[in-house]
Order: C-alpha cells, then sequence, then structure tokens
C-alpha cells in the first residue's frame, strides 16, 4: 500500500522534472527530426520539398554518390579520434589531478585548444601545415632540406584531420575524467593503501574501473559529436584529397548547402542517425558485456 | 581532507615526471595558439612573410585597435555572453532535473526514456536547419536571441542529461537513501543533497556546454540577420572574406574572443576540482 | 548553510534567465510594431538590403563606401525611404537568401555575385527587373554591359552589376623577366623559376572553395585554346580538344616543376597567400583581389598582366565576373527597390567604389579627378582594358557542384596519371545526363 502511494509519487514527480526538458526537445529538435525523416523521402529544389520519392534519394546516395566511401570514411574517423583521445585524454586528466604545484595553471594551458572554435582550429593547422608557406613545413624543410606535403597523400590526409580533430577536443575528455575522478571518495584510495596496494594496482583497480561510467558517457558523446562533425574538416581538406576524408556529415553539408540537393542532404543525415544509435547501442552492450 | 591525499606519501619523482609531460602537452596544446597570438601583433605585410617570423620584428597592436575600433565586435561580445549563459544554465537546470528523474524515480520505461532523450542529439544539426529556419519564421522567432537560447537549451539538455545521469548513477545508494529515510522528500533530497555533491559533475557538463554554444556557427550564423543580435562566432567571420582572409585581425579576434571562456574556466576549476574534497558531502 | 546557498543560486539564476528571456520577448515583440507603426504613417518604406560585406566593420574601405551610400540614400532620396543593411558572410550569403525565399520572406534588395546569379533566380529569391534596367541601362550611357547581355534565358533582367573583375595573371617581376605571353612563356619562365622552398607557377586544385581557384583559370585558358565550357544551350562541352589541352597543359606544368603536389590541398586563398609569402612566383588572381595582395612586402616586384594564351600575344580571353544588385522576390514595393539599385549605380558612387578598389561598370568615372589620382588608376585602366577581351557570364545555378567535379577530374589527370579525355568525358556526361 506504502509502496504503491511512493510509485505513485514518483511518476507524477517523474513527470514534472522531466516535462521541460522533454518539451524543449520535443519541439526543436523532435519536430526538425521528423521533418528531415520526412524530407528524405521526398524530392526538393533549393529548401522547398516536392513530391514523395520514396528510397530513391537513399539508393542515390549509394550509387551516384559516394555513399559507401562516406561511410568508411566516417568511420575510420571515428574510431581512430576516439582510439587515440580517450586513452590521451584519459591519462591527461589523471595527470592533471594530481595534487603538485601550479597544476591549475597547466590544466588551464591544456584544455585551451578546445576553446577554439572548429574553423579556427582548421585554419590554423591548415596553415601551418600548408605544403607550400606553412611553418612547419618551413621547419622540416630546414631540418631535411626537402618540405613536407601531407595532404595530398590519402593516409596522410585522414589521419592528419584525426590528428587535427583530437587536439581540438581531448579537452573534453579531460575535463570528463577530473570531474569523475574527484566524485571518488578518498577513503577508498585510502582503504586500499591500507590494504598494501601499490600505486599501480589502486589505479587500474580501483581508480579506473571507478570513473568507468563517465568514460562510457564521454565515449558515446564524443562518438556522436564526431560522426556529426563538419566544419573541421570543410575547412581543413574539404574531403580532398581525392575525397579520401570525405564524411557522411560533410557530404551532407555540401549536398545540402553547396548544391543544394536538401533531399541527398537529408538521407546522408538519416545515415549518421542511424550509425550514431547502433554505434551507442554497441558501445553500452560491450561496456555491459565487461562489467558481467 | 588533504592529509588524506597525500597519504600515498610525498613522490618528488613522480611529480617531476608529471611536470614535464604536462608541460609536454601543454606545449603541443599550445603551439598553434601561440602562432596565432603572434600573427595577431604582426603589420600586414609580415603575416605572410616567408620564412615565417615566430616572434614578429616588429610588434604591432593595430589588429586589436582595429577589432574593437572598427567593428561591432563588443556587440557580439555581449550577444555571446548573453546567450551562452542563459542558455547553459537553463539546459543545466533542465538537464538536471530529468537526469535526477531518469536516475532514482522509480518510473516506467526509464531506460527507454533515457535512450530516446541522448538519441535526440545523433540527428547531424546540418539536416536540422532548414526545417528549424521554417519553423522559427512561422513562430515569430526568426532573428531574435530568445531563438538562439531556446535551440541551444533544446541541443544541449541530451547531453546533458546523459553526462548527469552518468555522474548520479555512480553517488553511494547509501548516502541517497540515508538521506530520503531522514525524512527528506526525493525532490528535497535533490536540492539538499545529489545537487551539491554533483557538483564536479554539473560544473563540467555546463561547461562543456559553454564552450559549444561560445563557438557555435551553424545555429547563430542560420537564424540572426541583424547585426545587433549576432554572436561572436560570427562576429569572427568577418575577417574570412570574400577577398582572402584577414589572418591579423582574425586572430587579433580570436584571441580575445577566447578570453571570456578562459576567465569561465578558470573560476569553474576550482568548483569541479575541489568538488567533494570541499566537503560538501558534510554540507 | 552550503546547501541554502546553492539552492539560493539556482533560483537566482532561473529567475535571472526567465526575466532575461521575458525582456528580450518583449523587445522583440516591439520590432514588430515599431516596423508596423513606421509602415503606417510615413510616405517612404524601410527596406532591407541583404549584401555580404559588413558597414559595421569599418576596417575594409568597401563596407566604408558602403554606409555612406546608403546613409546618402536614406538622407536624400525623394520618397523618404529608408534602407537597412543586412550582412551575411560571403560563404553563406546563398543560404540564408535561398532558406528565406522558400519560406516566403527575404529583402527588398539583394546583392549577388555572377556566378551564382542563376542560383538565385532558379530558388526564387530574386525578380526580373526588365522594365526598369533596360531603360536605366540606355540613360548610362557608360555602362559596360548591355542590356542585350545581361537578359537570361527567359527574356529577363533580373540585376545589375555594379563592380567588376577580372582573372589576370600576377607575376614576380624580379623572378620574371618579363610578363609571359604564352603558354609556353609561362611553361619555361615558371619552370626555371622554381626552387626547393618556390614554386614558378601555382593553381590551386583543392575542392575548397567549390573548386574556385581552378576554374577562373580553366574556363579562359578553354576559350584560348578554341574550346567553350558550356554550349547555348548549357551543356558540357568542355571534354573538348581544347579541354583535353588545357588539363594536358596544367599537367604538363607539374611535370616540368612549375607547380607540385602541394597544389592539390591549395585553395584560392591558399595559392594567394603562398603568391604573398614569396613561395609561389605567378597566381591567375582576381583583381577584387588587389588590395590584399599588395599587403605583401614583396608588393613592389607585383606586377599583373592579361592572363597567358595558347599563343603569343593572344591572351587568354578574361574571365570576367562581378557583384551585382537585385530586386528581392519579396520586395515590398519592386519599383523602390529599383529607386536604390539607381542611386547605388550613380556616376558619383562608382567613384567611390573605385576609392575602394572596385573596378567601376560605368567607364564616365575614368574621366574624374578623384579617380585619376587614384595610385592603382594605370592598373586598373589596364585591367578595364583586358576585361575587354570576355564577357561577364552567368553560370548555371548547379555550377559550384559541376565546378567541384571538374576540380575532382583535374586531380585525377595531374596526380594520378588518369587520361584527360576520359576524364572530362564522364564529367561532362555525368552533368549533361542531370
Amino acid at each position: 500500500m506504502e509502496r504503491m502511494k511512493k510509485k505513485k509519487n514518483d511518476t507524477l514527480r517523474a513527470v514534472i522534472f522531466l516535462a521541460p526538458a522533454l518539451l524543449l526537445i520535443f519541439c526543436f529538435t523532435i519536430i526538425p527530426i521528423a521533418e528531415a525523416v520526412y524530407t528524405s523521402f521526398h524530392a526538393t529544389r533549393y529548401a522547398v520539398v516536392g513530391d514523395f520519392v520514396g528510397i530513391d534519394n537513399y539508393i542515390s546516395v549509394m550509387t551516384e554518390n559516394d555513399g559507401w566511401k562516406n561511410i568508411i570514411n566516417s568511420i575510420e574517423y571515428v574510431v581512430l579520434s576516439l582510439l587515440l583521445a580517450l586513452p590521451i585524454g584519459v591519462a591527461i586528466g589523471s595527470l592533471l589531478n594530481r595534487k603538485i604545484k601550479g597544476i591549475a595553471i597547466l590544466r588551464t594551458l591544456i584544455v585551451i585548444p578546445w576553446i577554439l572554435s572548429q574553423t579556427v582550429t582548421a585554419l590554423l593547422w591548415g596553415w601551418l601545415l600548408n605544403g607550400n608557406y606553412g611553418l612547419i613545413t618551413y621547419w622540416v624543410y630546414l631540418l631535411t632540406g626537402q618540405k613536407i606535403d601531407l595532404f595530398s597523400t590519402a593516409i596522410l590526409a585522414k589521419i592528419l584531420v584525426v590528428i587535427v580533430n583530437v587536439w581540438n577536443t581531448v579537452p573534453v575528455i579531460i575535463i570528463l575524467t577530473i570531474a569523475a575522478l574527484q566524485t571518488i571518495s578518498p577513503d577508498l584510495i585510502e582503504a586500499a593503501k591500507v590494504d598494501g596496494a601499490s600505486r599501480r594496482t589502486i589505479y587500474f583497480k580501483i581508480t579506473l574501473p571507478m570513473i568507468k561510467p563517465t568514460m562510457a558517457t564521454a565515449l558515446v558523446m564524443q562518438s556522436i559529436e564526431y560522426f556529426n562533425m563538419v566544419t573541421l574538416i570543410y575547412v581543413l581538406t574539404a574531403g580532398g584529397p581525392f575525397k579520401e576524408t570525405q564524411t557522411l556529415s560533410l557530404a551532407a553539408y555540401q549536398n545540402g548547402f553547396d548544391y543544394w540537393h536538401m533531399d541527398i542532404a537529408a538521407a546522408y543525415s538519416i545515415i549518421i542517425f542511424v550509425l550514431n544509435i547502433v554505434f551507442s547501442l554497441c558501445y553500452v552492450r560491450i561496456l555491459k558485456a565487461k562489467d558481467d | 581532507m588533504n592529509k588524506k591525499n597525500s597519504s600515498l606519501g610525498k613522490t618528488p619523482g613522480l611529480d617531476f615526471l608529471t611536470v614535464i609531460i604536462l608541460i609536454g602537452a601543454s606545449v603541443i596544446s599550445l603551439f598553434p595558439v601561440l602562432w596565432g597570438l603572434s600573427t595577431a601583433l604582426k603589420t600586414d605585410d609580415a603575416v605572410t612573410m616567408f620564412p615565417p617570423e615566430i616572434i614578429p620584428s616588429n610588434i604591432t597592436l593595430d589588429n586589436f585597435v582595429s577589432v574593437f575600433t572598427k567593428s561591432d565586435f563588443m556587440i557580439y561580445m555581449r550577444n555571446s555572453i548573453l546567450v551562452t549563459l542563459i542558455g547553459v544554465v537553463v539546459a543545466t537546470v533542465v538537464a538536471a532535473h530529468a537526469a535526477y528523474a531518469l536516475t532514482f524515480f522509480k518510473i516506467r520505461f526509464r531506460k527507454g526514456i533515457s535512450f530516446f532523450i541522448l538519441m535526440t542529439s545523433m540527428v547531424p544539426p546540418v539536416a536540422l536547419l532548414v526545417p528549424l529556419y521554417m519553423l522559427s519564421v512561422k513562430l515569430n522567432l526568426y532573428n531574435t536571441r530568445i531563438l538562439l537560447i531556446l535551440v541551444y537549451t533544446a541541443w544541449r539538455t541530451p547531453v546533458l542529461t546523459w553526462i548527469m545521469q552518468g555522474f548520479f548513477e555512480k553517488l553511494p545508494m547509501e548516502i541517497v537513501e540515508a538521506g530520503i529515510i531522514d525524512g527528506c522528500s526525493k525532490t528535497k533530497a535533490f536540492y539538499k543533497l545529489i545537487l551539491p555533491i554533483s557538483q564536479p559533475g554539473i560544473v563540467s557538463a555546463a561547461l562543456l556546454s559553454a564552450v559549444y554554444v561560445w563557438n557555435d556557427y551553424l545555429v547563430s550564423s542560420s537564424f540572426i540577420t541583424t547585426n545587433e543580435k549576432k554572436m561572436i562566432s560570427v562576429g569572427l567571420y568577418q575577417y574570412i572574406t570574400q577577398y582572402g582572409i584577414k589572418w591579423g585581425l582574425l586572430m587579433a579576434a580570436v584571441m580575445v574572443s577566447i578570453i571570456p571562456i578562459i576567465i569561465l574556466f578558470v573560476c569553474l576549476q576550482r568548483k569541479f576540482v575541489d568538488g567533494m574534497a570541499a566537503g560538501a558531502v558534510k554540507g | 548553510m552550503k546547501l541554502k546557498h546553492l539552492k539560493k543560486t539556482v533560483s537566482v539564476l532561473l529567475s535571472a534567465a526567465l526575466i532575461a528571456t521575458l525582456v528580450g520577448c518583449s523587445s522583440s515583440s516591439n520590432d514588430g510594431s515599431d516596423t508596423a507603426q513606421s509602415e503606417e504613417n510615413a510616405e517612404g518604406i524601410d527596406m532591407t538590403f541583404w549584401i555580404f560585406l559588413d558597414p559595421n566593420s569599418t576596417e575594409d574601405p568597401r563596407s566604408v563606401v558602403l554606409s555612406e551610400i546608403v546613409e546618402e540614400y536614406n538622407e536624400t532620396n525623394e520618397y523618404g525611404n529608408t534602407v537597412t543593411v543586412e550582412s551575411f558572410n560571403y560563404s553563406e550569403f546563398e543560404a540564408q537568401a535561398i532558406q528565406a525565399a522558400a519560406a516566403g520572406t527575404g529583402p527588398d534588395i539583394i546583392n549577388c555575385f555572377s556566378d551564382q546569379l542563376m542560383q538565385h533566380i532558379e530558388a526564387g529569391t530574386v525578380q526580373p527587373m526588365t522594365e526598369y534596367a533596360a531603360d536605366f541601362i540606355d540613360e548610362m550611357g557608360d555602362y559596360i554591359h548591355t542590356a542585350d547581355k545581361l537578359t537570361q534565358a527567359d527574356g529577363e533582367i533580373y540585376s545589375l552589376p555594379w563592380e567588376s573583375r577580372v582573372t589576370t595573371l600576377w607575376y614576380r617581376s624580379d623572378i620574371y623577366d618579363t610578363a609571359p605571353a604564352s603558354w609556353d612563356d609561362l611553361l619555361t619562365m615558371s619552370s626555371e623559376a622554381s626552387t626547393d622552398l618556390a614554386l614558378g607557377f601555382g593553381i590551386g586544385l583543392s575542392e575548397d572553395g567549390n573548386g574556385a581557384g581552378l576554374i577562373e583559370t580553366f574556363i579562359p585558358w578553354i576559350h584560348s585554346a578554341g574550346g567553350e565550357f558550356l554550349d547555348e544551350d548549357g551543356n558540357a562541352v568542355f571534354n573538348s580538344d581544347a579541354g583535353v589541352q588545357v588539363v594536358e597543359y596544367i599537367k604538363e606544368l607539374v611535370d616540368n616543376g612549375s607547380m607540385d603536389q602541394t597544389m592539390m590541398n591549395m585553395s584560392y586563398d591558399d595559392v594567394v597567400d603562398a603568391f604573398k609569402s614569396g613561395t609561389l612566383y605567378g597566381v591567375n588572381a582576381g583583381t577584387q583581389r588587389a588590395a590584399t595582395i599588395l599587403e605583401s612586402s614583396y608588393a613592389d616586384s607585383f606586377e599583373t598582366c592579361p592572363m597567358p594564351g595558347v599563343t603569343a600575344d593572344d591572351p587568354a580571353p578574361a574571365y570576367n565576373a562581378g557583384q551585382t544588385l537585385a530586386i528581392g522576390a519579396f520586395a515590398q514595393n519592386p519599383e523602390m527597390s529599383m529607386d536604390f539599385i539607381k542611386f547605388f549605380l550613380s556616376e558619383e558612387n562608382q567613384v567611390k567604389w573605385v576609392g575602394a578598389n572596385c573596378l567601376p561598370v560605368r567607364t564616365g568615372v575614368f574621366d574624374y579627378d578623384e579617380v585619376k589620382e587614384n595610385p592603382m588608376y594605370d592598373d586598373m585602366m589596364e585591367w578595364s582594358e583586358y576585361a575587354q577581351t570576355g564577357e561577364i557570364t552567368f553560370y548555371p545555378a548547379d555550377y559550384t557542384e559541376l565546378c567541384t567535379e571538374l576540380v575532382g577530374a583535374v586531380q585525377k589527370v595531374v596526380y594520378q596519371g588518369a587520361d584527360a579525355k576520359e576524364e572530362l568525358d564522364s564529367v561532362a556526361e555525368w552533368y549533361n545526363s542531370k
């Protein structure tokens, strides 16, 4: 009886607590998403939606456009970025959490790249690495007598885009790591210490498992962010060389706002949406499986 | 507390190594930024000089002066501060409530709702721009800062909820339950207990969103037409022109535009670094 | 204690947000009533003018001229109209206009770049101005474009260019002994000029900027080789012998060391910056960039000349483009929009544009003393003369997409050894089958 009442209370309160979030999301995300899905099954003329065309847009993405190549490029980009950003972020975050004099300054300096927008990040790196007049190119020339040309080889260009992305976004993971480390009770560490555990054991057996949920959050969040990223790549390589760095979201942007095929862009976007869902579910699964 | 933290013993060797690694990391972090700063301090002809000058031989503040006197830079900054602050505060408050409900209330479809909310952040913004444009014109919200705030709030809420849920789930259940038994209702427990002890998570999540809003170009450039309402991310584009990029001015503007966020970070840092250690638990 | 404090903070912040929201709401509703009022009682109308220049950014002389002209119009026009400028970055200008048109709104006067005009027409952001423009062109007398040339396929004039630009060869007079007069000249001189650090010549071959870096060179060159880019019906015909010749010449430039692999990731902006840096000794670039180019420390040895063509002394026909003004599709009163456009194009205002380093569209301005005193007067005369070897062209609405594809094809030929004819064929075929 008492319990039932409690549950009812919970539901009512939950509705109140959730309502603002759901309302906002409904108006400014769900409605536009529904429209985007709708658009992806219709023909468009500039920004005006026209006739129903079934799955023609999706077929066109996969056949006339470079849909498959874009999907592979996107997955490469996201997975490589995550493989670099997560370990680096957790490592630096852990180091930045140590109590050392002056660490607050280092903490501030290290997160600065993240404050730069994607445009500025891409412009700066594109300039520094420009094969003709970039500063880094010049330094390499001084050392080796030859200029480096990083952007005209597919593999190098792909790696470079990932590195610039990681440079720009790794502070997100650093900050989440620090925040997560802060919520670990010092008593726990103390207890382990008393039990004679080594520093390394404490870190890998206690600390890391404790921050795993936050890392899972960061993983899902950044994965979505990377899949959806446009500006950085658009400014840095515009998808070149030979469309080797053209990801799904870049293709969506170019088709939408450069060529005004909003229908194709919508289809691209829905494919990204689906990939995001699939990947997020995978992360959740994998992390769960490891727990058991 | 401090004693406990340092109970692993003094380790000068390890500290030294830590500092060395971190200084290395800061060099990589800062190098392009310093290049930008150096560019901002150069005269026009020195900007494209080759071999490049790392430290300008002829330091000038002209670019900074131009940024402040020859554009509406301060208006853009004011708008950015306004929109970012309101947007992030509202989004954080809204998301914190949602996350609390999804973590601690016994409701049906909890997991489902939670994933559904996250899912709404998975569609690329590119696909949402045109529908939102049409919607905002219909709602008469086009070219208002309210629209920016609403869109940012709505777009950041899912991720914020997700992050905060992560932090809430990790809270020791004993504390929460003890609090509730102590006579607080679940609502009261949220404000009195959960919020304070989750401060590091909430603050860091809010910070992440603040930077997102501050830097966003897609939304802020799509929905605003009048100069008086433009945000700084759009303002920076005045130096990326049809006639080429005005590197000196752009970099000067960038250097100034990141200052508010750096200040915010420095201020909030204490909040999320000392969250638990500050003894909020005992409250 | 701490808890109370936090709770208080949260509630304060919430109420602050609420108040700010309300204030913002009321101010935005005010905006609406203001315009409604002025429409009722004043004789003139309030018009909006969309352009890529930002009148509040006074760093660029063009912006200063823009606000001067608008201010003067607002003060002096006989109808009591006022014009308000709303500016968008050039990179998102079309997006704004096209979305607005789809939503049934838009400005009274809109600036369109000539390359993008057809896109504006197709997307319905502009409306015909033939009834006003045809007479006005006659009235002006010294306008460099004829009504005929500005008339589109549907028999209507949609916009009037207010500035002109032409792509010329910029080269270093300290490196090149003379201005290269032909393809052969350019090839020999530029390949000899190349060093470890600098290249003799450069064309931006990246996808960036939708291939603008290549296209402004490709089109004059294909004309010079006796070919056409598109035929009269808008079909792609660049896969002709002339087109193949151009692509193979670009490949030759690379093979002979005038250019190298790095060009593949260089945009139009990048090659210009490289030229300013002194790591490229020659580029094809539009005259609208002159002011920025001359900021370089090498400016003293910068020279321009007509873009070399296939044969000596017969330069490639000029690639002309220009910013144009059009009447917005949803203009309140097209006649009033046109009134502003006429004012904008007055000889006095053209003189002002010359002062901001824009090539004028009215030849009469060259007689003005202020113009003759302009330090770039001689250059401008030269450019205007070269511009006459070509015509302003309005490319089809899907031009950007075509340019990007074409860049891809050229990249493949130049850097991957693909066959020029085959690559051009496949792009032309794709385009013509759309």
